[in-house]
């Protein structure tokens, strides 16, 4: 909702507009990028990229679902990219960790020691799992749009998700540990 | 664990479960108090990663790049946007009927309250809303398989069931959707409340934060930390107070109880001594003058008030509990 509000004030011609939409998404765009071109810098030009593009087309261009359009313009330019560049995404599982950070800056309603329990939990989840559920949960695609981007069908996907909330649960639960 | 259990939790969770899923889970946490431990537990979880972003990307020279091809580009456009803009005036002057077409296509009935305004509207799925003062409600049910409602202020909904079209409304932080039954949503002031009277309601916020409500929980938004959190409310009723006039105070501190007042006579409370509002209350009133309610309270505790002439304020002293 806020998004099409946003976007409706780009189309209106007002830079802070883009500023404010670009900050939000740029770190998740950049993550789903470069789960595509396995290269931070080539992801981070990529969403650059996207983002002029947005601008340069705001006129001519109704978007309905801001986070959705989003995504699918910074995969198409990633799938182009990496045709182009012939990038073999690296089979050898060169992938590193994402590196996790809180948004959490001014309040103080949740410890940060519990936030940074949640995020070495996440990162402790094998990596495709690890993959969908930071794309569910931060970049907040649905089970289909993963599907589509990790080539894998939406069963598995949610399977993932599952394991991936048990996971939390049986790491994070007080109850569960001292049982 | 039962699988179904962690099935639907993570559908729900996830946004990926639909009306019927919704009241299967509902109704496996009613069933089992180890489910709704572990679920309300698992909320924490998952509303907490939703304070989580990647590090490690520039975001600082990815910017100034977008600035700069910006900016070129905008001046390219300058020459031309002028004449544009002369363009498309005549145009519209030309067309005449501007807003009427530009509306069209938004088919959103609306209604207002003002200052001194209760409403009641009846909606064409024979849904029932009343709107406090400074309110707004509009509603668009042209749309298949969902009625969509957006509220600004105060308002207390009776909604018809329809498990083929759920019951959706937006408010300016949180989405509620409804699962058949009434519940209050107040969006004034520093945050919002979506706080259930009968049945089950569910509610997120724009983050993705998510709370699944059932009779006499709340649903409590701050905008200055943007958390949603579940709270459970004693003697819930008294939220609609506003629109019936019925208080039902059983047992709850004195500070409780004039919040509700306040509330439904749209007057403030001040106290001489902090300790006042600590004392126990319990009483019920219908229809009653606040007067009348002010004069039966503070025999009980044993207060004086004091109204403030052209301020809207009363002013309780006592010793205090």
């Amino acid at each position: 909702m806020q998004d099409e509000i946003l976007y409706k004030q780009i189309q209106a011609g007002r830079e802070e507009a883009l500023g404010i939409l670009f900050d939000k998404y740029f770190s998740r765009l950049c993550f789903y990028a470069r789960h595509f071109t396995r290269s931070k810098e080539l992801a981070e030009e990529i969403v650059a990229d996207v983002f002029i593009k947005i601008w340069e087309n705001r006129k001519k261009t109704d978007i309905l679902n801001v986070r959705s359009y989003l995504h699918t313009s910074v995969k198409n330019r990633s799938l182009q990219i990496v045709e182009k560049e012939k990038i073999h995404g690296s089979t050898n599982g060169g992938h590193s960790y994402p590196d996790l950070k809180t948004t959490d800056h001014e309040s103080h309603t949740i410890s940060r020691e519990s936030l940074e329990q949640v995020m070495a939990v996440i990162q402790k989840m094998p990596e495709q799992r690890r993959t969908v559920f930071l794309l569910n949960r931060v970049n907040g695609l649905k089970y289909s749009e993963i599907s589509a981007a990790l080539d894998i069908s939406i069963h598995t996907v949610q399977n993932h998700m599952v394991s991936a909330i048990r996971f939390l649960y049986e790491n994070l639960s007080k109850d569960y540990s001292s049982r | 664990m039962q699988d179904k259990f962690w099935e639907l939790t993570t559908k729900y969770f996830s946004n990926e479960a639909d009306e019927a899923e919704i009241h299967m889970l509902s109704e496996l946490l009613e069933k089992n108090e180890d489910y709704q431990k572990t679920f309300d537990e698992l909320a924490l979880q998952w509303n907490m990663a939703g304070n989580i972003s990647y590090a490690a990307f520039d975001r600082e020279s990815a910017g100034l790049k977008v600035n700069t091809a910006i900016a070129q580009k905008e001046n390219q456009d300058k020459g031309r946007k002028k004449l544009w803009w002369s363009a498309a005036a005549v145009f519209l002057c030309l067309l005449g009927l501007v807003p009427a077409i530009l509306f069209r296509s938004d088919r959103w009935t609306t209604f207002t309250t003002t200052e001194n305004q209760h409403l009641k509207v009846l909606l064409p799925d024979s849904s029932s809303v009343w709107l406090n003062r400074n309110a707004l409600l509009a509603y668009n049910f042209d749309e298949e398989g969902v009625r969509k409602v957006r509220l600004k202020g105060e308002a207390y909904f009776e909604v018809a069931r329809d498990s083929l079209r759920p019951f959706v409304i937006e408010s300016p932080h949180l989405i509620t959707r409804v699962l058949g039954t009434s519940f209050n949503i107040n969006t004034g002031g520093t945050g919002e409340q979506v706080s259930v009277i009968e049945g089950k309601v569910a509610v997120k916020n724009h983050k993705g934060d998510q709370v699944l409500l059932r009779q006499g929980d709340r649903a409590e938004y701050l905008q200055t930390s943007g958390r949603l959190q579940k709270v459970k409310v004693h003697n819930i009723h008294n939220t609609i107070a506003w629109k019936d006039e019925i208080f039902d105070f059983d047992n709850i501190p004195m500070g409780d109880a004039m919040d509700y007042l306040s509330e439904a006579y749209d007057v403030s409370f001040e106290y001489a001594n902090e300790s006042i509002k600590k004392c126990m209350i319990t009483a019920s009133f219908e229809k009653q003058s606040l007067k009348t309610i002010l004069n039966i309270i503070c025999l009980s505790v044993h207060c004086e008030y004091r109204v403030v002439p052209g301020e809207k304020k009363i002013v309780i002293s006592g010793e205090g509990c």
